[in-house]
């Protein structure tokens, strides 16, 4: 069946996304459905169709959002279109996701049918209910062993207080029940309404950069239509550009010759990069604007600061090639360039959060074939001046001096975590020792508690996460939201290794933890910097003020005793990796660090 | 420039020690005749050197070369002279293990030509000769070395090894007593380094011993650094001890750049001045192909200016007392060691790893130690 045989008329769109924890089966279910309404066929079928970045489907998550096109005949004999846009989960991207939810008028919401309703699961799914989005619970999972779906349906009443008559109960991986999934959203998901006369408004929710076609805009037509040629304006940024295609995935890109009220789609219109493209921006049709934009824009802000450096000198030219590469493609992340005493040349970055942070990484690492040292992620933090100036401060290095702060203001988030009760006892100490406030504790079904809590950025982007996952051997989820901003008293935090100050070590904490962080980072140094010719000694210090004291003892030992039998080319090769091994490493005075040592500051546990 | 030496592999041992890393299998007669027979292949139809070249060492390693029958050694030594012209006066050392020879079979060694011993005491300690794999006893080295001076060997060498699992201080220190003792002309004193995919690197893994601690051998190190002066010896290299003008002069080749081709399976050779190359390493494949071609040359290394001036620095500074002559090295090799190494010179100073004295270079007893930090800064 082509395109053009279906009558495009709004009534018979229906426009959906999934909302799941990660595992609990999104991608899956996704490549079912694309199976059944015959987008693909078995053959081309390969795992998790959607996620097409090699990391995406490594790592079994979402990073980009991707929309795709289904035809599909209802029982009712009906023909529909079925945009399913596929959204990413994770909380550094919430922003995404709520763009991306609000072209929408539906979604499923996937719960794991052993797992119940997670963290993450319930932050999606209140953007969800803000956008006024209809929900149909699905619960997935039913053919496994420790299947429990009335406990699931029990959760998503309770907890996120959702109607479950329309529940649908399905295993992805087998396929069962999901031809009713299809049926529900025909049924109950209502379809888009807007004016075919009235001037476009579609909104932006994803773009990426493509080396054929340049800059490919993901939109859903609000108002009006959009066709090739046209001359439109993106309303927040004010540029004008000129329609070169349109078209839909299905999911291979098909060229359309016009988008109307409801339909979801792409364009490309000689765009240089993504960042001239913000998500949640309008476009509008420039000879006759819309008067109001689609609502919620909002300019994408990094929460999370880390310092990219080449492990080699001689790759900051490329490391810095690479950042403007993947910036075309992910506008969500800056830099700007930096220099560290210790490290040399860099760039201070900006994350949406901790993934984010990694993902950009690990692209450097892989695409580019750099070797990178990341030191420890940070907040930003709104400093005061004696003077009365405030200046955001994203990095220890621009701390000002201790004596002309007068007040230092740190991010907050609102936290929220779900676990069984059987870990609160590991749970709770590590929210007390991350400086958390409790605003609620509340049981939402047996033995399962709803935490939230308001806790610093800066105690999150250390190593909370993986501290959670360890005290609830990995049960408990977590989803937050930026709360604000509140005064707190911080201390800049500093290293010194063999007398020498490590610029790139300093870490900003609260006063309260500034001793005992002093001294595990001090003791980890200690083990990470291997021993050198002479007696190292290391020192954690509050300015002037020693609080922690360690000693690398000289090197014992490091000869090859037996060098005869004439094979001297072996000697030679096994003298020249320890040269690269001392090369990989960080000369600070007459130190050399490796590169783990500046990412201890992340694995101190307690 | 100086005069070459031949290597002579012998591949076969009755049992392999835990720590040993070499190229070496278990003793089968009939396969050591066919050995023997493609080494005198191998060394006659050897193409590199001219026919009248002078080589003044001979050295039989392995593996355990004791386990030849002196007619067989005797054979190989035959090729070498049908080969090249052997010096008056050549060093011809073999090696053997306490415990594998007789009164017998060294007189029949003699007469085939060999003048130096060498052999692998390892440790005098009982209970450490086991965990080794060792299949002798303190007393076989005790008696080895008897059967030696009363068979007229004048230059005897043997092998102790530092560090070896569990040993302490004081045993280590016993054991250097017993070795001073027997005046030995050479010894060869080692600190362990425990190879990967050796059973004792397994065993350490398993934690059946614990890893050698490396302060411990150190500590060591310098005690045998000590007696051994004390003692007379001279330390002529890391880890070799030796009474006035009995340094190997076979090995020193290795240290001095001087040519030396190796013959038998996984030997090594040097031109003298730029190409090494190997011959292939299981015994079986290296019979097969000089069989066939008469060499099994398997690996070839072609080396650069800063090769050559690389080895010549961490080879010639394993030479403790001789050192190298920075005004000599650069004539040869062109490169002012002083300037383009300025920055780790003053650092390994700083540390007392090294001395300048007068034009040359060397390593202290500390930097021997440490020798690896100071040569990796070469390469």
């Amino acid at each position: 069946m082509t395109a053009d045989s279906f009558k495009m008329i709004s009534e018979r769109i229906r426009n959906f996304s999934i909302i799941a924890h990660i595992d609990h089966g999104k991608s899956t279910l996704a490549d079912r459905l694309l199976e059944l309404t015959g987008a693909l066929s078995e053959r081309e079928m390969e795992a998790q169709v959607l996620d097409d970045m090699d990391l995406e489907r490594e790592r079994g998550i979402t990073i980009k959002s991707h929309a795709v096109r289904l035809d599909y005949r209802a029982r009712d004999g009906q023909a529909y279109v079925l945009n399913l846009i596929d959204t990413p989960g994770h909380v550094d991207f919430s922003y995404e996701v709520s763009r991306s939810l609000s072209a929408c008028e539906g979604a499923l919401l996937v719960v794991d049918a052993s797992q119940g309703v997670e963290a993450q699961t319930l932050a999606n799914t209140y953007l969800a209910i803000e956008n006024n989005l209809e929900l149909i619970p699905v619960v997935n999972k039913i053919d496994l062993p420790g299947a429990e779906p009335e406990k699931a349906i029990e959760q998503i009443e309770h907890v996120i207080g959702l109607e479950t008559h329309n529940a649908v109960f399905v295993s992805a991986k087998t396929g069962q029940g999901v031809p009713d999934i299809l049926e529900a959203v025909v049924r109950d998901i209502p379809a888009p309404k807007g004016d075919v006369e009235a001037p476009l408004k579609a909104l932006i929710f994803d773009s990426w950069y493509d080396s054929y076609r340049g800059v490919v805009v993901l939109f859903r037509v609000i108002d009006g239509s959009i066709r090739p040629g046209m001359k439109i304006r993106f309303f927040n940024t004010g540029r004008d550009y000129q329609v070169e295609t349109i078209g839909v995935n299905r999911p291979r890109p098909t060229p359309i010759d016009k988008l109307s009220v409801g339909e979801v789609g792409f364009m490309t219109a000689s765009i240089k990069t993504v960042a001239d493209v913000q998500i949640g921006d309008t476009i509008t049709e420039a000879a006759r604007p819309t008067k109001e934009p689609f609502p919620g824009f909002q300019e994408i802000k990094p929460m999370v600061f880390a310092g990219l450096y080449p492990v080699e000198a001689n790759q900051y030219e490329e490391l810095r090639d690479a950042l403007d590469k993947l910036r075309l493609n992910d506008a969500s992340f800056f830099y700007e360039p930096e220099s560290s005493v210790a490290l040399g040349f860099g760039f201070r970055c900006g994350f949406l959060g901790l993934l984010h942070m990694e993902i950009v990484q690990e692209r450097l690492e892989r695409e580019f074939d750099l070797d990178l040292i990341t030191t420890a992620p940070g907040v930003r933090y709104r400093v005061t001046t004696t003077d009365g100036v405030v200046v955001e401060v994203d990095s220890p290095a621009k701390m000002p001096d201790a004596v002309r702060i007068a007040r230092i203001e740190e991010p907050i988030i609102e936290a929220t975590i779900l676990s069984t009760d059987e870990f609160l006892g590991g749970i709770l100490p590590l929210l007390e020792e991350k400086r958390g406030v409790q605003k609620k504790f509340e049981y939402i079904a047996e033995k399962r508690v709803m935490l939230v809590y308001d806790l610093p950025l800066n105690e999150i982007v250390l190593d909370f996460y993986d501290r959670l996952k360890s005290v609830s051997r990995g049960y408990a989820s977590l989803d937050y939201h930026l709360a604000g901003y509140v005064e707190s008293d911080l201390v800049k935090l500093d290293l010194m290794v063999a007398g020498e100050p490590v610029d790139a070590l300093s870490i900003i904490v609260h006063r309260q933890n500034s001793q005992a962080r002093g001294r595990l980072l001090a003791e980890k140094m200690r083990q990470l910097i291997p021993r050198q010719l002479f007696e190292v000694p290391i020192q954690a210090a509050i300015g002037n003020k020693v609080i922690a004291r360690e000693t690398v003892k000289a090197l014992g030992k490091n000869v090859i005793a037996k060098c005869y039998g004439g094979d001297i080319t072996r000697k030679r090769k096994l003298l020249e990796k320890q040269k690269e091994g001392k090369k990989r490493m960080k000369r600070v005075g007459k130190v050399e660090i490796p590169q783990e040592a500046f990412l201890a500051v992340l694995k101190v546990n307690e | 420039m100086s005069r070459a030496g031949i290597y002579i592999h012998i591949p076969f041992c009755r049992a392999r020690c835990s720590y040993c890393d070499f190229a070496t299998g278990a003793y089968e007669g009939a396969l050591a005749e066919r050995y023997v027979r493609a080494v005198a292949r191998e060394v006659e139809a050897f193409a590199r050197a001219a026919a009248d070249e002078e080589v003044d060492t001979i050295y039989f390693g392995g593996g355990t070369p004791s386990l030849l029958t002196h007619a067989q050694v005797a054979r190989v030594i035959a090729s070498v002279r049908r080969r090249f012209r052997v010096a008056e006066g050549a060093e011809v050392t073999l090696e053997m293990n306490p415990g594998t020879v007789t009164r017998e079979t060294l007189r029949g060694f003699r007469d085939a030509g060999i003048n130096r011993a060498s052999f692998g005491a390892q440790t005098f300690d009982e209970r450490e000769l086991k965990r080794l794999g060792r299949t002798h006893t303190a007393d076989d080295t005790r008696r080895t070395l008897a059967l030696l001076r009363e068979t007229g060997f004048t230059n005897i060498s043997f092998d102790l090894i530092a560090g070896l699992p569990e040993q302490t201080l004081g045993a280590w220190e016993r054991n250097l007593d017993e070795a001073l003792a027997l005046r030995p002309e050479h010894l060869s004193l080692y600190l362990l380094e425990v190879h990967e995919s050796t059973p004792l690197a397994d065993q350490i893994r398993q934690g059946r011993y614990r890893r050698p601690d490396p302060d411990l051998a150190a500590e060591m190190y310098r005690v045998m650094v000590e007696r051994t002066r004390r003692a007379g010896y001279e330390q002529y290299e890391i880890s070799n001890f030796c009474l006035p003008g009995r340094e190997s002069r076979h090995n020193l080749k290795y240290w001095t750049g001087a040519p030396y081709y190796g013959f038998g399976c996984s030997a090594h050779s040097f031109d003298g001045q730029a190409l090494r190359w190997s011959n292939e390493r299981d015994a079986r494949a290296y019979v097969a192909s000089v069989e066939e071609k008469g060499s099994a040359v398997v690996t070839r290394d072609e080396l650069d200016a800063r090769d050559r001036r690389a080895e010549a620095l961490f080879l010639g500074l394993r030479l403790l007392s001789r050192g190298v002559n920075l005004s000599e090295h650069r004539a040869r090799y062109h490169c002012d060691v002083r300037a383009d190494f300025a920055e780790d010179l003053a650092r390994f100073n700083e540390a007392g790893l090294i001395t300048i004295d007068g034009d040359v270079l060397r390593l202290t007893p500390a930097g021997a130690l440490l020798s690896n930090e100071v040569f990796a800064a070469f390469v």
